[in-house]
């Protein structure tokens, strides 16, 4: 199969099979000859004058960046992917003032106001037009993972999904199965009951809730919210969305929701780095990963280091146990550093750091005095901290409130001059250092209990720990601290790890002692987006999740047969696929995937495998997938998704940006019908997911789509019906008119002048203005909420303060040491700018940047091995298995690997970059109607390191997880290496 | 090792451009913007519409020094050099 297939000749092929379809479709087939001649001219660029060109902006879909596109249509033909010039992350434009017009910028098709766009986002272009695509629905024609299917209709698909019935009875060993169809199971309001649950003992008062809720959604990535939520927890009406935030970075936008006191899904806190001075970056890729990609490398690189008003002075320090090319550029100049600090070992840096700024007095002693907004406010501070509250010695170790000092109401107690006294009713500084004692009990403040948390490990033994040379906290500290804007930031490097929650807090708390949060050239979090609404009569949903997220353990027995997730606002994934097969804490009926691949991304992946092809535990499960991606592999129904160049919806933008964002989402190619707006794709056969759901809830009769879905009167048959509606509310008015400027612009856009950005009005300094307003806000350094909610395998209480820790199993006990001995190596992972964790190596665009990776180890290793790069050599971890999928599996647990020698890695590390060795989407036969379907080696290539994670002690089958915000441990797998 | 500043000024190549007669371009590359993403190539490739596995423009990464004791202050540097076919 010749898989270089050139769009022009794959539109040939589609263009084929729309006529034979006779379908009228509004793209044309391009003449080799015409495309010749514009090769030609112009390489692929359309010439303005001569061509028809059309440009529509969107979104991009290559990462979750979320940064606007513009595509340059030539002929129905989508030619090249740029930035859109219209949105912030893709242009600098704030000195332009308003840009709420087209005709604001010059950024037609040859404009001179062109936006940046990354290597994904470019490559786009590829993913449209990319022979793995799937092009009809199917329905597998041997056993679950077989590689068999055969095209089926809509109708046949929609329906047997819908009402089930003996769906695969010609299959050997099936023939009996009955299968429960989605219609009865989503309908069903009964409660959970013996029937469904072996574990009813440990259900809180209220039960597991009703019937339904055994219908589980998993989505890996979804931009299609607010429609997918509405389907789910609205129409459907469980709480089992599924996210993937567990393996990503859903402790970060957790503790930083909690600590800095936002509201939920504002996503996260980076600096500002145009008016930073001194940048530690802790565990964050940045120029290589995070949110969005291009936009932060660029302010970095051009505001930090080039342009802003501290450009000379900038200096950034990168903690990380890879010489990240952000460390490449840190120490280009000579001017920045590089820590290469062991993994997992975060905390002790942090604490370190805390210990040594409140020891040599680094800390703003005014700031973290102000015990309430009135105080602060006199002040000119815009927040104030819990520093000076007083919490219990004894647990559960809440803060001290009004009532039980015997003062009154108040939620907090502070000391003046030692006399304990309503916080509310302080007027300027309350005791920041101190203790008392009320009644016999003890009291300490936040920044005491602080103080003697950090000073319980030496800065020379947490050094040790962190095996880097002697005094370099101090040093690091002492920098940071009498920097004038210093910011140190995180991404997934400290919070994924069992001790990630606590982590995460720490370095909040490194930047709270030196004031910067939500300054100018701060630590500045959150992005409150624009937004829309669709209304209508919904169901709620209710009771437990299948991996038990923000839900508290009531259960009869002291503790839990497996971990319950209080204090986790996403959801803890890899724990449902770990507790599915045992049918905890209620048995599942049915299983969509929704632009999902748990079986590639998830850590210990043996596991997701395991369950997916347990016909018992998941009776029904079913894909939403443009890919045949390895989770949609082993299911039982794939439908064809459209890809995102030919969707609808939105997206937001995450805090660097300054200014408030909602960028739209449309397709750049397919057309819509004018009457009904039902959508055709330029693969006629595939469908927007949007219409899918809204097709399986109108043939279930759920509420909220369909005839007055959106209330009376309003009709959602269609994913147009639901985003023209959703247009329309708020923060919109016009719905998706083709002559607003919101679908001109590809979408609204905050006026980005600097004077806007930022607010001179209080005393003590600058501070960011925030997207969308931010409230004037308290601080929490303390947690009472993790103190309050007790680990459900042990029946203790969470620590309110970030501690000494680096592994932990579920019972927040160390690995037993003696593994090290036979396992010396650690596993580390990271990624490359020009790839997503999973769905970018099937883009034959981006596969050949780096035709494969390498498990890539140090010079040091490499010596004592005796390899150097090329050799292969054999890797297991404690809890690694044979899959039958990997191509490099030897069995019994080991995995060959090719190695790569280089100093950009500590030693001691076993690093595999991310994104390679698919064995799904592409990467291998699968056939269809008997039938070969298109595939190429090329996206296989490369090795992978999911099989390699070692499992929680305790538990056995699932990755070990942070107990309080869910995260997996995604480095710092004990590993044994063998050469080959 | 390059110096920060070493880069050309708006000033410079205003003048530069500002020269009267025949003019012969040169691909300026800051190196120290350069953060090895690899857009460039796929910026070239997308404007001219090359097969899957030929790239005209190409990053090299080099790596300098040498790390293997934590103990001691890494000298590692990495370099990103974006090869255009200049064309």
């Amino acid at each position: 199969m010749n898989t270089e297939i050139k769009r022009r000749t794959f539109l040939k092929i589609s263009a084929a099979a729309v006529a034979a379809a006779a379908v009228v479709s509004n793209f044309k087939d391009a003449e080799a000859a015409e495309w010749k001649k514009q090769i030609g001219k112009s390489g692929s660029q359309p010439d303005p004058v001569d061509e028809e060109v059309k440009i529509v902006r969107s979104v991009c879909l290559m990462c979750h960046g979320g940064c606007g596109i513009q595509a340059k249509v030539v002929n129905g033909e989508l030619a090249r992917l740029t930035g859109n010039p219209y949105h912030p992350n893709t242009y600098d434009y704030t000195a332009k003032g308003d840009i709420v017009e087209e005709s604001d910028l010059d950024a037609g098709p040859a404009g001179k106001d062109v936006g940046s766009l990354c290597p994904k986002g470019q490559a786009g272009v590829y993913a449209l037009y990319s022979p793995f695509r799937l092009q009809h629905p199917l329905k597998r024609v041997g056993p679950r993972g077989s590689g068999k299917w055969k095209t089926i209709s809509w109708e046949q698909a929609i329906k047997e999904i819908c009402h089930g019935g003996y769906l695969f009875k010609n299959l050997p060993g099936e023939e009996n199965r009955k299968v429960e169809g989605l219609k009865s199971i989503v309908n069903n309001n009964d409660p959970i009951g013996k029937e469904d649950s072996d574990y009813l003992d440990e259900a809180p008062p209220g039960g597991y809730g009703p019937k339904r809720n055994q219908f589980v959604w998993a989505h890996g990535r979804n931009e299609q919210s607010p429609l997918t939520p509405r389907f789910v927890n609205e129409s459907i009406g469980v709480p089992n969305m599924l996210n993937h935030c567990s393996r990503c970075a859903g402790t970060f936008y957790n503790v930083v929701e909690d600590v800095l006191n936002l509201p939920p899904y504002e996503i996260g806190a980076y600096c500002d780095y145009e008016y930073c001075d001194y940048l530690i970056s802790l565990g964050s890729n940045i120029t290589q990963a995070d949110y969005p990609m291009q936009t932060r490398a660029r302010y970095l690189q051009k505001f930090g280091k080039r342009v802003g008003p501290y450009a000379r002075e900038f200096k950034h320090v990168v903690v990380d146990p890879r010489f990240s090319n952000g460390a490449a550029k840190a120490t280009h100049s000579g001017a920045g550093e590089w820590v290469p600090i062991k993994p997992t070992t975060d905390a002790y840096f942090l604490l370190g750091m805390i210990r040594w700024i409140i020891e040599n007095n680094g800390y703003k002693k005014e700031y973290l005095s102000l015990p309430n907004e009135r105080a602060a406010k006199k002040k000119g501070y815009r927040n104030w901290t819990d520093m000076t509250y007083l919490v219990s010695t004894k647990e559960p170790k809440t803060y001290l409130a009004g009532k039980e000092a015997g003062l009154g109401q108040s939620d907090f107690v502070v000391l003046v001059n030692g006399k304990p006294k309503m916080f509310q009713e302080v007027d300027g500084s309350a005791d920041l250092d101190a203790a008392v004692v009320i009644n016999g009990a003890e009291y300490k403040t936040v920044f005491r209990m602080l103080k003697e948390r950090a000073q319980e490990v030496t800065l020379g033994e947490g050094e040790a720990v962190c095996d880097i040379p002697s005094g370099t906290i101090a040093r690091i500290a002492k920098e940071f601290s009498s920097a004038k804007h210093p910011v140190i930031e995180m991404f997934r490097g400290p919070v994924q790890q069992t001790n990630g929650y606590w982590n995460g807090q720490a370095l909040c708390i490194v930047n709270i002692l030196v004031d910067n949060v939500d300054r100018k050239g701060g630590f500045t979090p959150g992005h409150a987006a624009y937004k829309g609404d669709v209304k209508g009569n919904l169901r709620k949903a209710g009771g437990v999740s299948v991996c038990r997220h923000k839900s508290k353990y009531q259960g009869k027995n002291a503790t839990a047969t497996r971990p319950w997730y209080p204090l986790a606002r996403r959801t803890v994934t890899p724990e449902f696929f770990g507790s599915v097969r045992m049918g905890y804490p209620y048995k599942i009926k049915a299983y969509l995937n929704y632009y999902n691949n748990p079986v590639f991304t998830m850590p210990h992946n043996a596991t997701v495998i395991d369950a997916l092809l347990d016909l018992k535990a998941m009776p029904l499960t079913f894909s939403i997938d443009a890919y045949m991606g390895e989770t949609s592999a082993l299911c039982d129904y794939v439908l064809p998704d459209t890809e995102y160049l030919e969707r609808l919806g939105g997206f937001k933008t995450y805090p660097p940006v300054k200014t408030r964002v909602w960028a739209l989402r449309q397709p750049v190619v397919g057309s819509f019908d004018p009457k009904s707006h039902n959508y055709r794709a330029i693969r006629p056969d595939t469908k927007m997911a949007d219409d899918m759901l809204i097709d399986i809830a109108k043939e279930c009769g759920l509420p909220g789509f369909g005839k007055d879905g959106g209330g009376p009167g309003i009709n959602i048959n269609n994913s147009w019906d639901y985003w023209n509606e959703y247009y329309k509310h708020y923060d919109f008015k016009e719905g998706l008119d083709p002559k607003s400027s919101f679908v001109k612009l590809g979408g609204k856009f905050e006026n980005p002048a600097p004077s806007k950005q930022y607010t001179n009005a209080y005393s003590s300094g600058d501070y960011v203005t925030f997207p969308g307003g931010r409230p004037v806000r308290a601080l929490y350094v303390y947690q009472q909420s993790t103190a309050l909610n007790k680990n459900s395998m042990t029946g203790k209480y969470f620590d309110g303060l970030p501690q000494y820790r680096t592994i932990i199993d579920c019972k927040e006990q160390p690995l037993d040491p003696a593994i090290w001995k036979e396992y010396p190596f650690q596993l580390h992972t990271w990624k490359d700018a020009f790839h997503t964790q999973s769905r970018t190596m099937n883009n034959l665009w981006l596969a050949s940047i780096k035709p494969q990776n390498y498990a890539e180890i140090n010079p040091l290793d490499a010596g004592r091995l005796g390899v150097k790069t090329g050799d292969w050599v054999k890797a297991k971890s404690p809890s690694s298995r044979h899959i039958h999928l990997y191509h490099n599996s030897m069995g019994d647990g080991w995995y060959k690997f090719q190695v790569r020698v280089t100093s950009r890695i500590r030693p001691g590390l076993f690093s595999i970059c991310q994104s390679y060795a698919r064995f799904g989407a592409g990467a291998r036969k699968w056939y269809a109607n008997g039938k070969e379907q298109p595939h190429d080696e090329r996206v296989g290539a490369g090795f992978h390191i999911n099989p390699l994670y070692m499992t929680d002690p305790v538990l056995k089958n699932v990755i070990m997880i942070d107990p309080v915000g869910g995260g997996t441990q995604s480095n710092g797998t004990p590993i044994r290496l063998e050469r080959l | 090792m390059p110096e920060r500043g070493a880069f050309i000024s708006d000033e410079t190549l205003q003048a530069s451009m500002a020269k009267k007669g025949p003019k012969q371009y040169t691909l300026w590359v800051d190196l120290e913007y350069c953060v090895g993403c690899s857009a460039c190539t796929m910026a070239c490739k997308a404007e001219n519409n090359t097969p899957v596995g030929v790239d005209y423009n190409r990053v090299v990464e080099i790596e300098v020094g040498e790390f293997k004791d934590p103990k001691e202050k890494p000298e590692v540097r990495v370099y990103f050099v974006p090869m255009p076919c200049m064309h």
